[in-house]
């Protein structure tokens, strides 16, 4: 489908192209400065009256499900001052992770904020803000478990991740895990591990945490097994909502902001 | 893996007013069942009647190939593919507080496969004579169908017609993967804050309960129409 898309778009702008070059009728094409004011994507956002943030609220203490019932959480947050900045209602979309980025490209939401690593692959498929958030992949095993400690560990284990997650394709693609069952969710992956089917969880430092002290007998592995950072998705060729999403981010790093929400969600849910 | 159940059961249901949750989700999945047997009900009787007509109508072949593909590709895929396609590729820009119309549909014409074979059989299950006896006192081949094949006939399919409805409402719990928050959805989102697993067993009862109640509905109306047997 993106192939037949991308021929499209070709083919639509070598006839834009033309009817140009003919509309010009020979006289010599003048440059069009870049306007820098021009904001399409903003104004499209501003006429819609709402910014829609598309996450998953499995993802503690990123977003989860609020104590009202509705999707709380740190991003949930920063999204709703990226909102303010533009002056509109911010809309949140729970759905499965792996739809996020599918879905930011078919136009149906604005801002992927879903504790979501900015990778070199999902690169290819949209735009990424600065990063907000450095994060760690750990290990979560029984307490009563020692025999894994250590990544090298994992060889020859059962290793639980949430499909599609940057955990998923750690365990996948760097450990020689003999199987890796992948969950829709980091809670149903703590079940399994709880109850004896797989051997070790692998996921985010901070859903871990939270995990762990949400169920007895599971502990976090000190040792992370990656480094990585969390950026906000945005559908490629939107450079004016990147624009604002990067300068409320700043902000919101800089004043300590996005800190001190961290530590407050931290503390709601546990 | 059910320590304290009792202290789960409140985290799960009453705690913050989760059952609000439960019964939002159910809104959408009883929503979903019910427009999609009627989609269903109304396209699947359409192909069955256009089936049984093009038996002996060769002008209507066309309209009988067109049935056959509607019933092969769609009775030869999975309803959880159909879904993904009606919500993913059919529908993509259809904007997210829509979908549960696009589910509808989809589950609409899922059901509209197999209620039409349901429908043809029950009409084929009509003896002969009853069309002989219809056409020699007069009536026309339609009015035949209408007044005569089509009431035996829904009176012979209707265990098999709930069973079909039974199954819809069993079927919507996948819609949760085109972002429909539906009964099984909510149980998941619950589940991802409490990491318990009674959410599952909340659902379960709900599902079961409603079932139960279909089946009762159903064989009160199978018994109003046995009625016209005593005779």
């Amino acid at each position: 489908m993106k192939k037949s898309k991308f021929l499209w778009l070709t083919l639509l702008l070598v006839m834009a192209l033309s009817v140009a070059l003919v509309g010009c009728g020979g006289e010599p094409a003048v440059e069009e400065p870049v306007v820098p004011e021009e904001t399409p994507t903003i104004d499209r956002i501003v006429e819609a009256g709402k910014l829609v943030m598309l996450t998953n609220a499995a993802f503690p203490p990123f977003e989860y499900l609020g104590d009202d019932n509705q999707v709380a959480g740190v991003d949930a947050d920063i999204a709703k001052a990226i909102a303010d900045e533009i002056g509109v209602e911010l809309e949140i979309v729970d759905m499965d992770f792996e739809g996020i980025i599918l879905a930011l490209q078919q136009g149906k939401g604005d801002l992927g904020v879903a504790g979501m690593t900015a990778t070199d692959e999902r690169r290819e498929s949209v735009d990424f803000s600065i990063n907000y958030v450095d994060a760690a992949q750990v290990i979560i095993v029984r307490q009563d478990d020692t025999s894994i400690t250590s990544a090298e560990d994992l060889e020859g284990k059962n290793v639980g991740v949430q499909l599609g997650t940057t955990g998923d394709l750690f365990v996948t693609d760097e450990t020689a895990a003999a199987n890796v069952q992948r969950y829709k969710t980091g809670a149903d992956a703590s079940m399994e591990l709880n109850s004896g089917k797989i051997d070790a969880v692998v996921i985010d430092e901070m859903p871990a945490n939270e995990i762990v002290a949400a169920s007895t007998g599971l502990v976090v592995l000190e040792e992370p097994l990656t480094e990585e950072q969390y950026a906000i998705a945005i559908a490629k060729g939107q450079e004016d909502l990147v624009a604002v999403v990067d300068k409320v981010v700043a902000e919101m790093l800089e004043s300590g902001e996005i800190e001190a929400l961290i530590e407050q969600h931290k503390a709601a849910t546990e | 893996m059910f320590d304290n159940f009792g202290q789960q059961l409140y985290n799960n249901f009453i705690l913050f007013d989760r059952w609000q949750l439960y019964l939002s989700g159910l809104g959408n999945t009883l929503l979903i069942t019910f427009g999609a047997a009627l989609i269903g009900i109304v396209l699947g009787s359409l192909v069955a009647i256009c089936k049984v007509y093009a038996r002996d109508n060769p002008k209507l072949k066309p309209l009988d190939i067109i049935c056959d593909i509607y019933l092969t590709v769609i009775r030869g895929t999975p309803m959880m593919v159909q879904v993904m396609i009606f919500g993913f590729i059919i529908f993509a820009t259809v904007s997210f507080s829509k979908m549960v119309y696009v589910a509808m549909l989809a589950f609409g014409i899922n059901s509209g496969a197999y209620v039409a074979e349901i429908v043809r059989a029950g009409i084929q299950s009509i003896d002969i004579g009853q069309t002989e006896a219809g056409r020699s006192l007069g009536l026309t081949k339609n009015m035949t169908m209408r007044y005569i094949i089509l009431p035996q006939a829904i009176r012979n399919i209707l265990p098999a017609l709930g069973n079909e409805a039974i199954v819809l409402l069993k079927e919507t719990a996948i819609v949760g993967y085109i972002a429909i928050s539906d009964l099984t959805y909510q149980a998941t989102l619950i589940r991802s804050r409490t990491f318990s697993p009674a959410p599952l067993l909340i659902i379960a009862v709900a599902y079961l309960a409603l079932v139960m109640l279909m089946t009762v509905g159903l064989r009160f109306m199978e018994r109003k129409l046995a009625q016209s047997d005593h005779r």
